[in-house]
């Protein structure tokens, strides 16, 4: 898994993008263990192109559907992949399940700094928000953690 | 007035005082995360990558058994 590469050629196309997700409550501060990196994309026509030429170097192929290539035409008739890479597996949301699609997402974003590449990153309140509306068994322990980090971070300013 | 400013905020502490309790009871690692509070995102990356490394190790001697 290398989400430094795929964050840095996501700048370096400019593509409009948030990470969400699992790897997002890391960077956030989660002990969580994620083996995928997922992003919140923009779907207008340029930035689907500027994300396919970043992507490209990886030589994605769409799970579980490794027959369909991964170019504009399947991007615009699904918002949803989750793509195998050789910077490892990444997941690509037109769409937040209790958010909406990248235009809110993006409201709930913080800019990091990460390896020296600035990136959006989904708030710890967007996070929570969304794990709640998933309501996944799979997501309980996570979301612990998230409204933890979230009430020791009130904790410090309050 | 004076008495609600001096009040409120530790009415808030005592709630959050509470869910953290409550989460601790839950089997959080509460202390693991104050500790990454303090490491800026770049240490949280490095100690990420880490524990996925000893994770996929982890897996991949499983398979070998």
């Amino acid at each position: 898994m290398n989400p430094e590469a795929v964050i840095t050629a996501l700048n370096t196309h400019k593509v409009n993008y948030v990470v969400v997700g699992g790897f997002a409550a890391v960077l956030q501060g989660a002990r969580y263990i994620t083996q995928d990196v997922d992003f919140c994309y923009a779907r207008d026509e340029e930035n689907l192109n500027n994300l396919l030429q970043a992507l490209s170097s990886f030589n994605p192929v769409i799970r579980p559907n490794p027959s369909i290539a991964f170019d504009l035409s399947a991007l615009q008739n699904n918002s949803n992949f989750t793509l195998d890479t050789d910077a490892g597996e990444i997941d690509l949301l037109g769409y937040i399940d209790g958010l909406g699609d990248y235009t809110e997402v993006v409201k709930r974003a913080e800019e990091f700094e990460v390896r020296g590449q600035t990136c959006q990153v989904l708030s710890l309140e967007g996070l929570i928000t969304s794990k709640s509306a998933l309501n996944r068994r799979k997501d309980l322990q996570l979301l612990e953690e998230l409204k933890s980090l979230d009430a020791l971070k009130k904790q410090g300013k309050a | 007035m004076i008495t609600s400013q001096s009040t409120k905020p530790s009415e808030t502490q005592e709630e959050l005082n509470r869910l953290l309790d409550e989460a601790r009871q839950a089997g959080v690692d509460i202390e693991g995360l104050k500790h990454n509070l303090s490491l800026t995102p770049d240490q949280r990356l490095d100690q990420f990558l880490k524990a996925l490394a000893w994770l996929e190790w982890a897996q991949q001697a499983q398979r070998v058994k």
